[in-house]
């Protein structure tokens, strides 16, 4: 089930392959499997990526053309109404829908599908039991088949969470970035065919989790399902529906 | 001299421009869109595609900035990456080979930096920049250069002209050095 253990000599350099976008195909599968089931492993790729930050930080900067900026204005298009708009979307809370849509449009490649999915985001009332995650029986036994990942990032491509799922025996495991807050927790979505969101239930702490998905929701975990994060209410999760803004989507694949 | 990011500052452009203020957005340009460019260069080798590119990032950061969360990513990580991952899909469309070297410096003109601002960004830089202490340049750059690319194996091998298998061997060794410097944190 696990993928094999490495020397932390290796580990390192799986680490910074994955960060930097080197690996491809098989190999990137392989370790975002890993990135979902071994922590250790994932604090060492989020160390990549911030160290990898501060290091662009430091080019020395290259004249810009002075035209460049007109030409950015002229394609935003800007205009007094359309900055009110943004602005009417930004701060009004009952515009959760729009941003909802606005934010998975710009989070995935799936966007014509995601968009028209979320415009009734709204409408659902559907809901979704959280089975708590299993104790000693491990995920994959006999007859194992492989499992399906996602790697749900934020716009700017920080990992938010991984996820590996596996279809025989219905648990999910992930490796989650630390959104906690007092109040205020990541809830995980799955969109059914028609787009509407499911509930997979509130995700309470940081790093690695398992839990076991309910035979109602395994029917939407197929191949190429579209998962979703939002930052829910703790105190009335699971919710009906997602009232935070989406934070970030990812497709379930198959390895 | 590089002139400094005002972090602090920066974030707080950026929830003014995701609220749709478009001279937010022309301070976040002014003050970044030097070293945002000198990063397009190094992607794209391409004086007018980098160009092209910052040009496409902009747009993405007016159009993603209402996500933005400061308490989730620093500006200047959610800027870079978005501008990093424009040229990368350039590069990826066009699958040029043309090589860039290392550009002459040059300065832009900065805001003076407020003191918790400055503190912040040394500490960061600081310890980002002890990982590379004590490597060969060429090692040092090798391993600059695969992050602000982003290409995978086989795209900077072609790149580059070497095989992958040359490739892997080189980042490897570059990169069991800076994890040395990783266990002396």
């Amino acid at each position: 089930m696990n993928e094999p253990v490495l020397p932390p000599a290796e580990l390192q350099v799986l680490a910074a392959e994955f960060a930097s976008g080197l690996l491809e195909g098989a190999d990137r599968a392989s370790a975002m499997k890993r990135l979902a089931e071994d922590a250790v492993f994932a604090d060492m790729v989020s160390v990549w990526q911030e160290n990898a930050a501060q290091w662009t930080a430091q080019l020395a900067p290259e004249p810009v053309p002075e035209t460049l900026w007109p030409r950015v204005q002229a394609a935003l298009g800007h205009s007094p109404a359309i900055a009110a708009a943004r602005s009417e979307v930004a701060n009004d809370g009952l515009a959760n829908g729009r941003a909802w849509r606005m934010t998975a449009f710009f989070a995935m490649a799936a966007t014509v599908v995601l968009a028209v999915a979320l415009g009734v985001v709204l409408a659902s009332a559907s809901r979704t039991a959280l089975v708590p995650p299993p104790t000693a029986q491990p995920p994959m036994i006999a007859e194992a088949r492989p499992p399906n990942i996602a790697q749900i990032s934020d716009d700017s491509g920080a990992t938010l969470l991984s996820a590996a799922y596996y279809p025989q025996d219905g648990t999910l495991t992930m490796n989650v970035a630390d959104l906690q807050s007092a109040d205020m927790a990541p809830e995980l979505w799955v969109l059914d065919k028609q787009g509407v969101p499911h509930s997979l239930g509130l995700l309470d702490n940081s790093g690695s989790l398992t839990i076991r998905i309910s035979k109602e929701m395994r029917e939407l975990l197929v191949n190429e399902a579209i998962l979703a994060i939002t930052i829910e209410d703790r105190a009335t999760a699971p919710h009906a529906a997602p009232t935070g803004k989406i934070i970030g989507t990812a497709k379930l694949s198959e390895i | 001299m590089v002139e400094p990011i005002s972090e602090v500052g920066l974030s707080a452009l950026l929830v003014s421009v995701g609220r749709g203020d478009c001279d937010a957005l022309q301070q976040v340009y002014q003050l970044t869109s030097g070293r945002l460019f000198a990063l397009c260069l190094r992607v794209t080798g391409n004086r007018s595609a980098a160009e092209d590119v910052l040009q496409e990032a902009f747009i993405k950061i007016w159009n993603r900035a209402p996500a933005f969360d400061p308490e989730l990513k620093t500006s200047w990580s959610w800027l870079s990456t978005i501008t990093r991952n424009s040229a990368i899909d350039w590069y990826r469309a066009h699958h040029r080979r043309q090589f860039v070297g290392d550009y002459a410096i040059s300065s832009i003109e900065d805001e003076a930096e407020p003191v918790l601002d400055r503190i912040i960004r040394e500490e960061r830089e600081n310890r980002a920049a002890a990982l590379l202490q004590d490597l060969p340049p060429e090692q040092r750059d090798e391993i600059q250069s695969i992050f602000y690319m982003g290409l995978t194996y086989s795209e900077l091998a072609a790149r580059e002209g070497v095989p992958v298998a040359t490739l892997k061997s080189r980042i490897r060794r570059a990169v069991l050095a800076v994890r040395k410097n990783f266990d002396h944190e």
